[in-house]
């Protein structure tokens, strides 16, 4: 587990590949200093590849099959038959005009996207300023910070999303208890019946899971700045938010941006919650998100060709959202 | 602590120290009444899960915010294999198929993310682009693609079926964050060992590592909690030998028949959530001591 023992295969292999041609190209006595300081050059060709060639296998062995079926299936008709065996027929673009010209995705696409910004600005919003507020308070403060928050978010999916419906139920939830004993009548108040209050506790759910995370990132991100920037910062009387926006922000910049592309990537495709948020008496058809679309299309009634088709839609679509980001890395990289 | 920077500042003149100090103060008291409420919000879900896991089965929906009617029965109810609950199995399931996910995602991650943060080559771009890209497929979409895979070369029910989609979920993460992360190290020092006679992979290990210790064991604790809590693909692809903890609570039986085993549930959430809280005690230390290490620097 520890990083020590995994560093020296780094090591190894690229000492095997580069001492060959090293000692090639450069015979006799140069050959000794060179192993001080070797060209960083020249060896830069084979290595960062290998580097990344573990990562690149197992994703193409996990996913490329998968995403090639996608791609496959969306132009096939693909329903039960095909499940068993029959063999699918090509049939263009037949499901990509038949989700198109379907009303129902679009409501879908809207209802995703924003639920989707709605939950990762807040989510970095709120990290955010828990990472501020964790820089600014003591040690033991802090550990209980961090501690509640990995709490939290530690907590297993299914039973932290039993609690939550538990605690929003109807009948025996403790939030209509509270609600009550507070004077606000919500006794018998279904509130997942509602599309409205569904989505914004749905909200709640998803911001609350996430935002460990983020924060935890962000912190991390701020511990890189020096102390010695901040010092001066506040010796200068700079007040907060003018030192956040100002001096904080630009430092934090990178982890910030990758953060809030990872929230908006993961918002986008969020399942489990909707769909346990549905089963616990949301109306299914009225709070649609394209993750239960497409597993409402597919393993709910079978369809996969159209289950694929709006897979790959929302594919494009993440591309699409994430595509400034990764313009800007890219330019941050080129610089 | 929260004041320690004026603490330290060199005094300046009376009067307007006393104002800032009341002012800094009050300051300081309303960060705490927010990190109280941010505890709160955070720990409510888990409380109410840890107080109904020792509450008795009659007393379920009992409404108190205080424990009543404590009893032990629910971990029973959750262990007792006469009633099916494999909980145990399923908890070394987790384990193992969390533990292999960490390892060598968290190494592939390293690998990759020091070549895209300190190497240049030429296709950093499309390699970024695709890795960033292996993140966005939706997790529904891949379910049904793995099934028919996994079915035709015999892989059903295997570790490896399991474990092999959570590493390509974490992977991204992983060489995200830690990218992020080398890319603000202190890279004038490795250079410095080198020049010392060190080879770069004796200055990345001995110099580099020591410095980004916080940030892979943050690294590391996403990607075991990722790979814990993993539910959509295990529920699908795992059998009962192989079935992760989330799979074995969500298809829990309870002791009375007809009836949801709430407790029991709540029982069994609790029991999954001490190892997390043990690893996050044992690596917290870690991590304040990475990062004491790297304010060195």
């Amino acid at each position: 587990m520890s990083p020590r023992t995994q560093a020296p295969p780094t090591s190894s292999p690229r000492e095997v590949r580069t001492a060959a041609p090293e000692e090639a190209d450069t015979p006799g006595p140069a050959s000794g200093s060179g192993t001080a300081w070797r060209g960083p050059r020249r060896r830069r060709v084979g290595l960062p590849l290998l580097l990344v060639l573990p990562t690149i296998a197992v994703l193409v062995g996990a996913l490329g099959y998968p995403v090639a079926w996608q791609v496959a299936t969306s132009f096939q008709e693909f329903g039960l038959k095909q499940q068993f065996g029959l063999p699918p027929e090509f049939v263009g673009l037949a499901n990509y005009t038949a989700i198109f010209t379907d009303p129902t995705l679009w409501t879908i696409l809207g209802r995703s996207l924003l639920f989707c910004l709605v939950c990762a600005f807040a989510t970095v919003l709120i990290g955010g300023l828990l990472a501020l507020l964790m820089k600014r308070v003591g040690t033991v403060v802090r550990l209980v910070l961090q501690v509640s928050m990995l709490l939290a978010w530690a907590m297993p999916l299914v039973a932290a999303m039993t609690v939550w419906v538990w605690l929003v139920d109807w009948r025996r939830g403790a939030l209509n208890w509270l609600l009550t004993r507070v004077g606000v009548d919500a006794s018998g108040h279904n509130w997942l019946a509602e599309p409205a209050t569904f989505f914004a506790i749905a909200a709640i759910i998803v911001v609350w899971m996430s935002v460990p995370f983020v924060a935890l990132s962000l912190y991390a991100g701020l511990t890189q700045i020096p102390e010695e920037v901040l010092e001066a910062a506040a010796m200068d009387d700079a007040a907060g938010i003018q030192r956040v926006r100002l001096i904080i922000l630009p430092l934090v910049a990178p982890v910030l941006s990758i953060v809030l592309l990872l929230q908006i990537i993961w918002d986008l495709r969020v399942f489990t919650q909707i769909k346990l948020l549905q089963d616990a008496g949301g109306v299914a058809n009225e709070t649609h998100l394209l993750g239960t679309y497409i597993y409402q299309l597919g393993v709910g009634s079978g369809d996969f060709g159209a289950a694929s088709a709006v897979s790959i839609v929302m594919l494009l679509i993440t591309v699409a959202v994430s595509w400034y980001y990764v313009r800007s890395l890219m330019k941050e990289e080129a610089a | 602590m929260s004041t320690a920077p004026a603490t330290t500042a060199p005094a300046a003149d009376g009067a307007p120290r006393a104002a800032a100090r009341t002012r800094q103060r009050w300051t300081s008291t309303r960060t705490y009444i927010n990190a109280g409420i941010i505890v709160l919000w955070c720990l409510v879900p888990f409380y109410w899960m840890v107080l109904t896991a020792f509450r008795d089965v009659g007393y379920t929906f009992d409404q108190s915010f205080w424990p009543t009617h404590v009893t032990l029965d629910n971990f029973v109810t959750a262990f007792s294999t006469d009633l099916g609950n494999h909980f145990g199995r399923s908890l070394f399931n987790s384990f193992f198929i969390g533990i292999c996910t960490t390892a060598i995602g968290l190494l592939f991650g390293v690998f990759a993310a020091y070549a895209l943060a300190r190497l240049n080559f030429r296709f950093k771009f499309i390699v970024l682009g695709f890795i960033l890209g292996a993140s966005m497929f939706p997790g529904v979409a891949i379910v049904t693609p793995l099934f028919q895979l996994f079915t035709n070369i015999g892989w059903m029910g295997t570790y490896q079926a399991l474990i092999i989609p959570d590493i390509s979920f974490v992977l991204p993460l992983t060489v995200y964050t830690l990218t992020a992360f080398f890319r603000e190290m202190p890279w004038e020092l490795e250079e410095a060992a080198r020049i010392d006679g060190c080879t770069q992979g004796q200055a990345f290990r001995k110099v580099i590592m020591p410095l980004a210790a916080p940030a892979v064991f943050t690294t590391a604790i996403l990607a075991f909690i990722s790979a814990w809590n993993e539910f959509l693909i295990a529920s699908q692809l795992s059998s009962d030998a192989t079935a992760p903890v989330t799979v074995a609570i969500a298809s829990f039986a309870g002791a009375q028949p007809h009836q949801e085993p709430y407790t029991a549930v709540m029982a069994a959430g609790t029991i999954v959530t001490v190892p997390l809280v043990i690893m996050v005690l044992i690596f917290q230390r870690k991590i304040v001591a990475g990062l004491t290490a790297g304010g060195v620097k």
